[in-house]
């Protein structure tokens, strides 16, 4: 055999070969997502994998299940542990904050207990503020035994969204299912449908990128073990919050006293009681930094307006009243200086506060 | 470079071999369209389409420096003049064009460049006039030379620049951490062999492009390695023929490189030790491998650069210069420096410590053997240290690489007469070669922490308590 035919032949081998294992991985859909060296060599993650361009040591997914795997929730549940899971966006996530000094960090400090078992707070938390997304985590973390589930929301958590974002994408058969399943009215229902799954997404191939960044996250789990540090806080100086706030007197588009009934998605948080089904919920209005500086008798910060946020209030509490929903209001339990740089994210001794003001409330649930 | 600008640039390369003439006019074209292709954003944003800009200007200057008056007549040297003008316009003219992906188009206006360059083509006609350059002339040019590589090398030097011009200029600085001149060092390194060699009349006549080629040369220019210019104008006069060996070399060279840069390399980088992990990892065994990852990466990383140039060197017909040779697995310091960038190792051996070790032998005061090669060793290592950069994190890595290269050497030559009867043996000659192989590795290994630490001071700590001293 001489050489030519020796490397046509590689050649067409490794085609045959890289087309053969496309197709294998179609037909079988190996779980890889489920696959983790999180809680089985290592310590799984105190919190859900998440990195922003300037984390190089964090990682994206987007994907529920790899993102589960890789977090300390998946691990047994100890027989002496009473589970508590925060779910919530980025200021229940800890942006800018090291892991001990997020809210669940904070509230573990305090180390709660109930008649000789340890009370243990999940942080669930995911820098993407969205009902969907909520459901969709309360949905996967009702099959890990937590005791009670407290779910953080703000205005823009509720607020109808009309984007898709990776998240959904990532996550697009459940995510449509949720709002199929509790009828939500989600603002990018359609355009998230007509999303055809073609068959090369499902090829190796097509999920390069997940790939990638799945074993990136298992290579950093041996800087987890070996640091004990998630690495996600670069942001050392931060730009706190103004006191002065903008003029603009409207929401989004929506000009001063419109109604907001119609674009804010209650039903998704009625929907989350039942997705917990026999766990007990406790729906937490998070706090806001209010300001007290120029035009703060227009709004209360950057993000919201006054005459939005109180409605939005008010509709909140007339929901959980009606639907006897576990509702907890904290918009202004926090001092504004505790706020860093945006209205919704507290600083470490901001999140002790809060954890210290949640904890009788949460004993009550749990430790009647 | 991206895997995607390196297959581009593999296509490319088959291309211009295909090329039966014009060869050396269209790699001339290609290396400097492809030095404003890879030169990373830099703000001020201007310096995007400078810099390039002026390795091109500094390389033609140099040429009319350094070649012959028959080398430059006009006949032979003006398809390059043109093919470099016209690239320079071309890409100013990217302002208009807007092709993001290939250059920047936050290009200077097209009457300034045209203007400047012409002003400039004037004065190289008139350059090209002068028959004979007096000495002075090289001496001053290379340590004009130095200069601004120092200055470039410098990041207090740089900042205070940018904030001067700013204020000349009457505008706010742009906070700049560090000038990313794309390929300087390396060009500034083969400009110093030109002068060098043509100062001591060693140097072959040229035209520019085959100049510039060799200057500009795309696959080896942001990575090296460094060739000389008499082998490479061989080599591109009478390129390889590649026949069906010839590809497969050249293609399993190219995908080795890539293989080793953007799969092993990238991966050792997620858990390469670096200033952050050293502060948080608890225990000493783990930061060990940290490190270690950290060095194999670096190899992985730069030998992965060399394979990927050389690859494309093969499909261009043109043999690069080896720039590594296993170096990890030598038994002692001098070997691992004869295997580790070998080019720029070799040129630093003939342009600097041959001639400082020849100084010190023939000066007046006879100094002892073991001193001159303890201050040859120690200035040259510095001296490749602060190649890297003027901080005093290479400074100590080009020390510690100094001093261990001189006690190795000390101690080869205490080991030549007193080797035990052991050492003699098929047995002890592989216990010395195994534990060289080990020492040596960790020494290396020990040695990056300098390179990579921002700060000396955390460098040292680490170093002491990867050593248990602490």
């Amino acid at each position: 055999m001489n050489s030519d035919v020796r490397s046509v032949a590689v050649v067409i081998k490794a085609l045959c070969l890289f087309v053969l294992i496309n197709v294998v991985s179609v037909a079988t859909t190996p779980p890889i997502a489920e696959f983790s060296v999180y809680n089985s060599l290592i310590p799984g993650l105190e919190r859900l994998p998440f990195g922003n361009a300037s984390d190089p040591y964090t990682v994206t997914l987007d994907n529920v299940d790899a993102m589960f795997a890789a977090h300390e929730i998946s691990a047994k549940k100890e027989s002496d542990e009473i589970r508590i899971v925060l779910v919530g966006d980025s200021s229940i996530y800890g942006e800018s904050l090291s892991g001990q000094d997020t809210l669940s960090g904070q509230w573990n400090e305090l180390s709660p207990q109930c008649n000789g078992k340890n009370i243990k707070i999940y942080n669930l938390g995911y820098p993407h503020p969205s009902v969907i997304k909520d459901l969709i985590f309360i949905e996967e973390v009702a099959d890990l035994q937590p005791d009670v589930i407290v779910w953080f929301v703000t205005l823009n958590t509720v607020m109808n969204q009309y984007r898709i974002n990776p998240f959904l994408t990532g996550n697009r058969e459940r995510a449509l299912q949720m709002m199929e399943t509790y009828d939500i009215p989600f603002g990018s229902r359609k355009a998230l449908s007509e999303q055809v799954a073609v068959f090369y997404q499902d090829t190796i191939y097509g999920q390069r990128s997940f790939l990638a960044r799945w074993l990136k996250l298992q290579a950093f789990g041996l800087l987890w073990y070996v640091a004990g540090d998630d690495f996600h806080f670069e942001q050392g100086n931060l730009e706190i919050v103004s006191p002065d706030v903008k003029k603009d007197p409207n929401y989004r588009d929506l000009p001063p006293d419109s109604d907001l009934k119609a674009s804010l998605l209650l039903g998704a948080l009625t929907a989350g009681q039942d997705v917990a089904g026999e766990i007990p919920v406790l729906l937490v209005n998070e706090p806001i930094f209010v300001a007290t500086g120029m035009h703060s008798d227009v709004r209360y910060n950057d993000l919201y307006p006054r005459w939005a946020y109180d409605q939005y209030r008010g509709l909140l509490a007339e929901q959980a009243q009606q639907n006897s929903i576990n509702y907890l209001d904290m918009w202004n339990a926090i001092p504004p200086e505790f706020f860093t740089d945006t209205p919704l994210h507290l600083s470490a001794d901001g999140e002790r506060l809060l954890a210290e003001q949640l904890n009788p409330k949460l004993f009550s649930l749990v430790c009647p | 470079m991206s895997v995607t600008q390196i297959l581009i640039l593999a296509v490319v390369a088959i291309l211009v071999n295909q090329l039966k003439n014009g060869r050396s006019l269209a790699l001339l074209a290609v290396s400097s369209l492809v030095i404003f292709w890879i030169q990373p954003y830099q703000e001020p944003v201007t310096l995007t389409f400078w810099f390039p800009t002026f390795t091109l200007g500094l390389t033609v200057a140099f040429w009319l420096l350094v070649s012959t008056p028959e080398a430059r007549s006009w006949k032979e040297n003006r398809g390059a003049v043109v093919v470099i003008l016209g690239t320079i316009i071309l890409v100013d003219l990217n302002r208009y064009f807007q092709i993001q992906y290939f250059f920047t188009a936050d290009t200077p206006r097209v009457q300034l460049v045209a203007a400047i360059l012409l002003v400039f083509t004037l004065a190289g006609f008139m350059l090209a006039r002068i028959k004979r350059i007096p000495a002075a002339i090289f001496v001053l040019t290379m340590i004009g030379l130095i200069v601004m590589l120092l200055f470039l090398k410098t990041p207090s030097a740089l900042t205070k620049l940018i904030e001067e011009v700013a204020a000349l200029r009457g505008k706010e600085a742009v906070e700049v951490s560090a000038l990313s001149w794309l390929g300087f060092s390396y060009v500034a390194f083969r400009l110093m062999h030109t002068i060098l060699d043509r100062k001591a009349g060693r140097l072959p006549a040229v035209t520019l492009a085959e100049y510039v080629n060799y200057v500009i040369f795309f696959p080896a220019f942001s990575a090296g390695p460094i060739d000389r210019l008499e082998r490479f104008i061989r080599n591109l006069h009478q390129p390889s023929v590649l026949e069906h060996a010839g590809w497969v070399d050249a293609g399993m060279r190219l995908f080795l490189g890539l293989f080793k840069k953007f799969i092993i390399a990238d991966a050792l980088a997620w858990i390469a030790l670096n200033e952050k992990f050293a502060l948080d990892v608890r225990s000493t065994g783990w930061m060990w491998i940290l490190l270690y990852a950290y060095s194999l990466r670096i190899y992985f990383d730069f030998s992965g650069y060399t394979d990927i140039a050389i690859g494309l060197g093969k499909l261009l017909g043109v043999q690069l210069p080896e720039n590594f040779d296993a170096p990890y697995l030598k038994p002692n310091l001098t070997q691992f420096w004869n295997s580790w960038h070998m080019t720029l190792t070799q040129w630093f051996r003939s342009y600097f410590f041959n001639p400082l070790t020849r100084f010190m032998r023939s000066s007046k005061v006879a100094l002892p053997m073991w001193l001159m090669i303890f201050v040859a060793q120690l200035a040259t290592m510095i001296l490749i240290g602060l190649w890297h950069g003027v901080t005093m994190g290479f400074f100590l890595w080009g020390l510690w690489h100094g001093v261990g290269l001189f006690l190795q050497n000390r101690w080869s030559e205490w080991m030549r007469t007193h080797t035990p009867a052991w050492g003699a043996t098929a047995w002890g000659t592989s216990v010395l070669r195994y534990s060289g192989v080990f020492l040596t590795f960790h020494f290396v290994t020990l040695g990056w922490l300098f390179f990579f630490m921002p700060d000396p001071t955390v460098a040292w700590d680490v170093m002491l308590k990867l050593l248990r001293v602490v």
